[in-house]
């Protein structure tokens, strides 16, 4: 019983350690006569937001002490992998500043859930974006390493050869496609597709973004459902496709039908008879017999039959019985 | 032959050096604010035209925007039309929404800045845009450029 209370407590006690140590720490270098002493946390829902600021995104704000210490508590994040900013303000600016590039760049992005355990930290108050590390959950590193690859292409925009940039940026995206391809985390592999830009990327890729896909159809959280709206042409092509089809094989069909059930509304006229076919249509119509008409005429048995035929082509018709049937018009066409 | 043409090269070679000795490079740099749009609460889209004619060194493109209430996109593309960068900002929704709480333990005035910069090495000549998108959007959006030349320089 004594052993069963000691293991108890023994587990609460870790439990309460791991709990009290589960947070966003980090020790910053800031020049506090430019900037506020403040570290302002957004979350970010859409990675199509990663470059949106508004008062409304920022779920937390601590305030940064005498030592550079600062302290995010993450038991109210959501749970799972969640995309993270931080930034901070210059003092003459609102806490809702997002500056991107140039000496001012004032955030940088994180992955993180509410069981992580994060330390942050930078050495230098010059470029202290750039050189702050991200320590204790393994998916900040590679998350580091797609900025760094990113900014390479940003970096050398504009060479003196447009065409040096173009190889340039193309190895850019296909290293960061690798990454997307082989990162067994799929906010960071979705944030790689992100940084390579994929919107621009897409119509000469089309395969990989398929496959990217497939390896992440399971994934269904708000990143991943956002992403696959992104790639309404896709979907929309390959369904207006199926649509063309199936109405093209409805309208082929449909015309087959009223070809073959159309009736005939050529007019017939006796003008398209010769004399002679003339003359035996008449002695048709009084059912005369082939020998009658070949007697009456004084022609052949096979040249009255000849005559009969060519009558039942232009007439379009099969029998005698049809030739009584027919009304045929007498007017010239 | 041979003396007409080493005399010709030894004229080129003096030429040069002169000119390299008298001549040094120094860049010039000049920051010149292209435009600036308040926004009156309208939606919509506008266009802001970044000419470049000559042959620059590099270009700094600098857009700040600041924003009281409504929602604003700034995008800048190069002369073929490629997205070189862009940010969005947007008021609060509504002061009193729910989601203002979230900041914990203060309700900021909605009000949102932002800022792009993009440093470009010998800029390709041609027409750079920016487009500006808003939303109801209450505000000012800057555009400046910094030009730099590298022209030669007589010690």
């Amino acid at each position: 019983m004594q052993i069963r209370i000691s293991l108890l407590s023994l587990i609460a006690l870790l439990s309460q350690t791991t709990f009290a140590q589960s947070g966003l720490h980090g020790q910053i270098l800031l020049d506090t006569s430019i900037w506020r002493p403040v570290v302002y946390l957004s979350l970010i829902t859409d990675l199509d937001k990663m470059y949106t600021m508004s008062n409304d995104m920022i779920i937390d704000q601590v305030t940064i002490s005498g030592s550079g210490k600062f302290s995010f508590d993450t038991k109210y994040f959501p749970e799972g992998d969640n995309l993270f900013r931080i930034h901070f303000s210059k003092k003459n600016d609102p806490p809702a500043t997002l500056n991107i590039g140039g000496k001012d760049e004032n955030h940088f992005f994180l992955i993180a859930s509410n069981h992580s355990n994060i330390t942050m930290k930078n050495y230098s108050e010059n470029d202290y974006i750039k050189n702050i590390t991200v320590i204790g959950y393994y998916p900040n590193n590679i998350i580091k390493q797609i900025n760094e690859i990113a900014g390479y292409a940003d970096s050398t925009t504009l060479t003196s050869s447009t065409l040096k940039n173009d190889l340039i940026k193309s190895a850019v995206f296909e290293k960061l496609r690798i990454i997307a391809d082989t990162c067994s985390n799929p906010l960071v592999s979705l944030y790689a597709v992100y940084k390579g830009d994929f919107e621009k990327n897409y119509p000469v890729n089309q395969q990989f973004y398929k496959n990217f896909l497939s390896k992440w159809r399971k994934e269904n959280s708000s990143y991943f459902k956002n992403f696959k709206n992104k790639i309404p042409a896709r979907a929309s092509l390959s369904i207006q496709y199926i649509i063309t089809c199936i109405f093209s094989l409805i309208a082929g069909f449909l015309i087959c039908l009223l070809v073959k059930f159309r009736k005939p509304n050529k007019r017939i006229f006796i003008q398209d008879l010769s004399l002679q076919e003339r003359k035996i249509y008449g002695l048709l119509l009084e059912g005369k017999s082939n020998k009658e008409i070949a007697d009456l005429l004084v022609i052949e048995l096979s040249t009255v039959k000849s005559h009969i035929s060519s009558i039942y082509t232009k007439l379009n018709i099969s029998s005698r019985k049809d030739i009584l049937n027919l009304n045929l018009d007498k007017q010239d066409p | 032959m041979k003396t007409r043409a080493f005399l010709i090269s030894t004229v080129i070679i003096c030429f040069l050096s002169q000119a390299s000795l008298t001549y040094g490079q120094d860049s010039i740099r000049t920051t010149i604010k292209i435009r600036q749009i308040t926004l009156k609460g309208e939606s919509g889209e506008q266009e802001v035209s970044l000419p470049l004619r000559d042959s620059l060194s590099y270009i700094n493109f600098e857009i700040k925007a600041v924003i009281i209430s409504g929602e604003l996109t700034v995008e800048l593309f190069d002369p073929n039309g490629e997205k070189y960068g862009n940010f969005s900002l947007a008021g609060s929704a509504n002061s009193n929404n729910k989601d203002a709480d979230m900041i914990r333990g203060k309700t900021y005035f909605a009000e949102a800045s932002g800022s792009l910069v993009r440093y470009v090495k010998l800029p390709e000549r041609g027409m750079w845009k920016a487009k500006v998108i808003t939303k109801n959007a209450v505000g000012v959006v800057d555009f400046n450029l910094t030009r730099g030349v590298t022209v030669l320089k007589k010690d």
